[in-house]
């Protein structure tokens, strides 16, 4: 018996799992939209990235000031998931980009129906849009992003709005349709989190790990 | 670690050279063969998540010294490099190159004839060619327990033949999984086969 006691310990040993921590909840991350004037339903908007879209290539001009502050928040963004479920690079050809990021202020909406969300801060402002349709369930390649300054002269701050707001918008572009309702997270409608806090990350995890309703469509 | 460097560096030489800088009954031997292992983490999110590394081409050089009775001290340096594969709910995602490097002291000893038996100890380091995910924020380095199996051929006065069975055990976390709240660690099991030769001195 004596002599079975180390094997059995080899075996316990053997076949030991990382044990999972408990999960808090997600803060509402859908979007539900107006299918029609008539009969007031809605559709519920669930989107990510499938994988066979992964990296998700993002474009800054070279030159803009976004362009560091869009490369820390890809980081983060990358570096938030555990299993690479979302993945974005920075691409030099704006053609060939999902998501287009440009400094300037969001042009009004046209006729296509748009997803616009938005991110307040006091010194910059940002804006992700994303067209959909409605019968296709699909997301329509590229997204554009808005952060522009709101003053003409750049104040103190700008620099980290810029980040924050990059990080934020690019939240939207993953998955997270909606805004947080606690001031701590970077997902919040007027961010001060420089960073990704827990609950943008589980809120994030569960938005890659349900099924999407929407789609992302036409590629180039 | 410097002095195993230093001792794979001189096997080496001595293996490329020929020359005999090492005492008579000391053997280098250099090897090449598979490792297939068993997922680094399991995970249940929405479905299940394996990581795990793919099948990985091996190279593994060591250094075998008798130490008295027919057993053998062996110092075994080895490289593994392949792919860091995510199964996401059924759909499998390449998360680019994982490297491993092992480090390990062995005694091997005989069974029978030209059958040999290893057991032994060392370390394993990854290398993730991303800081991405559970490597996030570190590239860990692991203890490891080994044992296995070698039979050799002569196929000249101072050149045998070896093909090997190895399998080892290791546990796996990284700061990144203890920082959002994973406890324990997965044992990873690894299994590999090589062939090599094997220069005596």
């Amino acid at each position: 018996m004596r002599r079975l006691l180390p094997l059995a310990l080899l075996a316990v040993a053997a076949c030991s799992d990382l044990v999972t921590p408990l999960r808090s909840n997600p803060y509402e991350y859908r979007k539900f939209i107006s299918k029609g004037l008539l009969d007031g339903s809605v559709d519920t908007v669930r989107f990510h990235w499938p994988r066979s879209f992964l990296p998700v290539r993002v474009w800054v001009a070279a030159n803009d000031p976004l362009l560091p502050h869009m490369a820390t928040a890809v980081d983060r963004w990358n570096a938030t998931f555990l299993y690479g479920e979302f993945r974005a690079t920075l691409v030099s050809d704006s053609s060939a980009a999902d998501i287009i990021v440009r400094n300037v202020v969001a042009p009004p909406g046209g006729e296509a129906p748009l997803l616009g969300l938005e991110a307040l801060a006091p010194e910059c402002r940002g804006e992700t849009d994303l067209f959909y349709n409605l019968s296709a369930r699909t997301i329509v390649l590229p997204i554009r992003m808005y952060i522009y300054p709101r003053f003409v002269t750049s104040p103190p701050g700008l620099e980290s709005c810029y980040r924050i707001t990059a990080t934020h918008e690019l939240g939207h572009a993953l998955g997270l349709l909606e805004h947080s309702p606690n001031a701590s997270d970077v997902m919040f409608s007027d961010p001060v989190l420089d960073g990704i806090s827990d609950r943008d990350r589980i809120t994030a995890e569960t938005v890659y790990h349900l099924p999407a309703t929407y789609a992302p469509a036409n590629r180039r | 670690m410097p002095r195993t460097s230093a001792l794979l560096s001189l096997a080496v030489i001595g293996t490329l050279s020929g020359a005999g800088t090492v005492s008579a009954q000391t053997t280098v031997r250099l090897s090449a063969g598979a490792t297939l292992a068993s997922p680094l983490v399991r995970d249940e999110l929405g479905g299940a998540i394996t990581l795990q590394a793919a099948v990985a081409p091996t190279i593994s050089l060591a250094v075998t010294h008798p130490v008295g009775l027919g057993y053998r001290l062996v110092l075994e340096g080895q490289f593994a490099s392949s792919s860091l594969e995510v199964t996401d709910n059924g759909v499998k995602d390449n998360l680019g190159a994982l490297r491993s490097i092992g480090a390990l002291l062995l005694l091997d000893g005989p069974i029978r004839g030209a059958l040999r038996w290893q057991a032994g100890g060392g370390a394993l380091a990854y290398r993730p060619a991303r800081k991405l995910g559970v490597f996030a924020d570190d590239s860990p380095t692991r203890w490891l327990l080994a044992a296995g199996a070698n039979w050799s051929r002569t196929l000249t006065t101072d050149m045998n033949l070896v093909v090997g069975a190895r399998y080892d055990f290791s546990t796996f976390t990284t700061k990144r999984l203890d920082r959002v709240g994973y406890s324990q660690f997965t044992t990873v099991n690894r299994v590999g086969l090589s062939a090599g030769v094997e220069r005596r001195f």
